[in-house]
């Protein structure tokens, strides 16, 4: 090496060169925008959405806000004034299109001859007699008594969200007017829209938090494992400054932040300082062998001996991730595309920057005159792995075997959940609002039934009401509104209570037609909508879900399809219960696509590489066992595949595959060196199986901040990413090595 | 929020049941544009075709009766279209000092149901408008402002507030008018709710002589826009007339015999 190498030549425009791009990347940071809406990551194509987008089309926005005001006895003077002071107030509110409350109620009498209709709770009794008298009138009137539960413990009061109006915007307005309005009732909120923004609120939380944490675990045992600055920061900065190009990248493309691109930065920080940790590994063990050497000599060394592995395991890593654009999910395969372009640039930072970076500084003192003859305890352990390795080689192979057949039947006890519900824990205050709608209120989430035609058919109306009678005996479904439940009410009005025709559906459609022409005249018209459309040719039948499961939702789906698989005006079935249920099948789909795509590519890839079938072969197969294990282990802990957890596997192949390589291609190297496959897998595990080591101590240290997620899938996914690396760990130090020594495969034998 | 529809009753029959004014120019401006307009007995046929914010447009069709006997005040709006509804039937009866009644018919079922006309039950039955009017037509409830003079359509025209000094009025609590300083033509509302939101637009155009009541004119055609819904209602009145030979069994459903 007589005239310096290019990397040492140029350093300092390296520096500046990636310097700037990250700099630049970091200036689009400002246009980044959190979605947590679940509906958008599934296609614009998908028959559901289509179907919700053409229901809102023809009944308009019916997103709704729950507030449940939580006492003692809620019917008292004070919480109804503070009651009524909030909705006086919610009811000018920006992005507030109306209020529905049990004031909305209507007490309809006949005194004299006349029909009185007035608010059920004009005037509040101050005695206690009048207060039981308006216990009995509340759960006389089908209205009133919706808002409140049988013990008067809790009232609610519904908002009808206008669509023009963010989902913060809104909820922050209502928690001013709730603040305006102090009181000794708990306020509860509930509802799609509230649950949206508390994820966006814990997403942003999450950022804010366990990144650093995550990083600061990182560094730290990084420092653990090379006790020198170098050999923190600089893999550090890689997993930084690739983070900044991803995310740079993503605003550019106008992408969001959702609960699977969140991932993005997780991921990056258990790939990307991958490459930096065996370059910083190499550095320390080429002053060790030489102490005398000059630091831009050892990084053009660092340079030419790691350069192939870690291109051969980035490429490897990427086509491993970019096995997530066969996700159906939207963000799935953004992720997908996110992540390549990060360890891209991990890769280059790792095989450039870092080099030139490290040619600046000087050999650490300490490492060079670290005591050789005393074992770390990594190197204990690596002389562990080495002497099983080397003495039971088939009966590691026999023994993973076994375990991934166990591992495998777990498989069948896997089950896939994507109730966004589900995400929050027991005792936070979205879970608190969810359980009180499920188990009092009827539940939050909602299938529509479409019908068209004459929908104001007394026949149909009969049908209606007779699918309406079934799906409530259901324990599954809270509530079913309908027409019916109108046209009944409105029939009050009309007839005397002890007359034929009072609480039912008219014999003509024309006698409907007119009820509901009168009462969409008084400024009802918008209640009138929720149910039938503007020109009465469509008409909708509501179904309310007490239990938001993916199992439940199913059923009922199936349940509805086969009551009305006759019904002549059945347009069709919708609801947000079904898109969460067909995003279910596309995280299965996509899960089973994207592992059996990353699993060809990285076949191929190190077939080609090694120019043998086998080394594609020796290469999956360890890391088919660990995701057998791990999918296996799902199972037997009933822990649900969801929209995060879907995501293990590309990880998994990301990391481990890497893990293998860097094995595969040290053993190699010793191998041509003339040792025989037992040494040569015993220097391996010594040498590289240390990088191999620290690069999954720091990752799983790193994940483990996901365990103190807001949600629960990112905690279930932090746990599971730890057993991942830990399997891949294991397999890359045990298994792959049992696996050469017992098959001496000849592609590691070529020169 | 309330029915376009209703708001646009509401402006076209406030000006129609304006009493004399006697205050100052805006009064003296809002007099001269009102005194050539309509008032008292009087009966029409009118199309109204709303087109809500998606553009589906429903149509519907109107016969309107008013007409005063002594101090009583009669009002009958009968539905002509759609066929399904034809014949349905809304009488209110007002009386001063007196609480009025509501009568409700239902031709399909020969229903009637009679409600006292308190402020709630007018909205229930969408006749809002017809207690506004009252409310408006007593002077001392009005405030006049005058703004200024403004080109509108290529004619001069005075701009006016008119504005209800009640602590209850409700929605249209304020409106904004555009009269033409030729010919005193009102022709456009802005109508504003008691929090001084605009959610109104009202255009009148298409003025015409009345047939049989010299010195009247009436626009056929009042356009009204609501801005928070995005819904237009037009209203075309057919036809317009002195009602000859009135009597208070022309207030009387036919099965009213039978109640």
């Amino acid at each position: 090496m007589n005239s310096p190498h290019w990397i040492i030549k140029y350093r300092l425009g390296i520096i500046i060169f990636f310097s700037s791009i990250t700099i630049l990347s970091l200036l689009l940071f400002p246009k980044l925008k959190i979605n947590p809406d679940l509906d958008s990551y599934v296609p614009d194509d998908m028959e559901n959405k289509i179907h919700l987008q053409q229901l809102d089309s023809i009944f308009g926005g019916s997103e709704m806000l729950l507030l449940m005001f939580q006492g003692e006895d809620v019917l008292n003077t004070k919480t109804f004034n503070r009651f009524q002071s909030i909705i006086n107030q919610l009811d000018t509110l920006n992005g507030v299109a109306r209020c529905i409350s049990p004031f909305d109620a209507k007490d309809i009498l006949f005194q004299d001859g006349f029909m009185t209709m007035n608010p059920l709770f004009e005037v509040f009794p101050d005695n206690k007699n009048d207060i039981l008298k308006l216990k009995t009138k509340i759960q006389n009137n089908k209205l009133a008594s919706s808002f409140f539960v049988d013990d008067y413990s809790v009232v609610s009061l519904i908002i009808i969200k206008e669509s023009t109006i963010s989902d913060a915007l809104l909820i922050e307005g209502v928690n001013r007017v709730i603040d305006n309005n102090p009181g000794s009732e708990e306020v509860i909120m509930g509802g799609q829209p509230f649950v949206r923004y508390a994820i966006s609120g814990s997403i942003e939380e999450d950022i804010i938090y366990l990144l650093p944490i995550a990083l600061i675990l990182m560094v730290s045992i990084l420092f653990f494992a090379f006790k020198e600055w170098k050999g923190v920061y600089m893999p550090f900065l890689i997993v930084i400054m690739s983070m900044i190009l991803s995310f740079g990248v993503m605003a550019l493309l106008g992408w969001h932040i959702s609960l699977i691109t969140i991932l993005l930065p997780i991921m990056l920080i258990a790939i990307a300082n991958d490459y930096g940790i065996h370059l910083i590994a190499r550095y320390q063990e080429l002053i060790q062998l030489d102490k005398e050497q000059n630091m831009k000599v050892v990084c053009q060394s660092i340079y030419h001996d790691l350069k192939r592995p870690i291109i051969i395991t980035a490429l490897t890593t990427i086509g491993g991730v970019l096995g997530l654009l066969t996700h159906t999910m939207i963000p799935a395969a953004q992720l997908g595309i996110l992540a390549a372009i990060g360890i891209a640039f991990s890769l280059l930072l790792s095989i450039w920057f870092l080099p030139a970076l490290l040619s600046y500084h000087k050999p650490s003192k300490a490492v060079r005159e670290r005591d050789k003859t005393k074992l770390s305890s990594t190197d204990k352990w690596l002389n562990k792995f080495s002497f099983w390795v080397t003495t039971y080689p088939k009966r590691i192979v026999f023994i993973s075997i076994i375990i991934a057949i166990i591992g495998a039947f777990g498989l069948f006890f896997i089950k896939v959940d994507t109730n966004i519900e589900g995400y929050f824990l027991g005792k936070s205050e979205v879970s608190k609002g969810i359980k009180l709608i499920n188990n009092k209120f009827g539940g939050s989430q909602f299938i529509s039934v479409l019908f068209s035609g004459d929908v104001l058919d007394p026949e149909l109306l009969a049908r209606m009401e007779s699918y309406e009678e079934i799906l409530l005996a259901d324990k599954a479904v809270g509530t079913v509104s309908s027409p019916v439940t109108l046209i009944k009410e409105l029939s009050k009005g009309f007839y005397d209570e002890n007359e034929a025709g009072y609480n039912q559906i008219p014999d003509s459609g024309d006698e409907i037609y007119q009820l509901i022409e009168i009462f969409a005249m008084g400024g009802n018209e918008e209640t009138v909508e929720q149910f039938i459309d503007f020109n009465y040719e469509n008409s909708r039948m509501l179904i309310s879900l007490t239990d938001g499961s993916n199992i439940e939702g199913k059923r009922i789906v199936k349940k509805i399809n086969e009551l009305m698989k006759n019904e002549p005006n059945l347009q069709y079935i919708t609801g947000s219960c079904l898109t969460k249920i067909e995003l279910a099948d596309m995280v299965v789909i996509g899960q089973i696509k994207s592992l059996l795509l990353a699993i060809i590519i990285i076949f191929v890839l190190l077939s080609l590489i090694f120019k043998s079938f086998k080394a594609g072969l020796i290469s999956a197969l360890p890391l088919s066992m660990a995701i057998l294990l791990l999918f296996g282990l799902m199972g037997y802990l009933n822990i649900a595949i969801d929209v995060a957890t879907a995501l293990l596997s590309s990880i998994m192949i990301g990391v481990g595959i890497d893990y293998t390589i860097h094995f595969l291609w040290r053993f190699k190297k010793e191998f041509a060196r003339g040792n025989d496959h037992k040494t040569a897998a015993h220097i391996s595990l010594t040498t590289t199986g240390r990088g191999i080591i620290f690069n999954a101590l720091s990752v799983i240290i790193g994940f483990l901040a996901l365990t103190l997620s807001n949600f629960a899938p990112l905690r279930f996914f932090g746990a599971l990413v730890v057993l991942s690396i830990a399997t891949c760990l294991l397999s890359a130090l045990i298994l792959v090595p049992s696996i050469v020594i017992w098959m001496k495969p000849k592609f590691l034998e070529k020169k | 929020m309330r029915q376009s529809g209703i708001i646009l009753l509401a402006s076209f029959l406030f000006l129609i049941s304006l009493p004399k004014l006697s205050v100052q120019d805006a009064e003296a401006i809002f007099t001269q544009a009102t005194k050539n307009l309509v008032s008292g007995d009087i009966e029409m046929d009118m199309e109204v075709k709303t087109t809500d914010s998606k553009g589906r447009v429903k149509e519907k069709g109107f016969k309107v009766l008013v007409a005063n006997f002594g101090d009583v005040e009669k009002m009958k709006v009968s539905w002509q279209k759609p066929e399904r509804a034809k014949g349905t039937t809304i009488i209110i009866t007002t009386t001063p000092n007196e609480i009025g009644v509501i009568e409700v018919y239902t031709p399909s079922n020969g229903k009637v149901r009679k409600l006292k006309a308190t402020e709630e039950n007018m909205k229930l039955v969408g006749s809002e408008f017809s207690m506004i009017n009252m409310k408006m037509g007593d002077p001392k409830e009005l405030l006049f402002t005058y703004l200024k003079s403004e080109v509108l359509n290529g004619k001069d025209c005075h701009i006016i507030d008119v504005k209800s000094k009640s602590k209850d009025a409700t929605d249209l609590s304020k409106g904004r008018l555009w009269i033409e300083t030729q010919s005193y033509k009102i022709v456009q509302i802005k109508v504003y709710d008691d929090k001084g939101k605009h959610i109104t637009l009202v255009e009148l155009s298409n003025f015409k002589p009345i047939a049989g009541i010299a010195n009247k004119i009436q626009p056929m055609k009042m356009v009204s826009r609501d801005i928070n819904k995005n819904k237009i209602t037009s209203i075309n009145i057919l036809k317009i007339s002195k009602p000859i030979g009135v009597s208070e069994a022309d207030f009387v459903f036919p099965q009213r015999g039978n109640l």
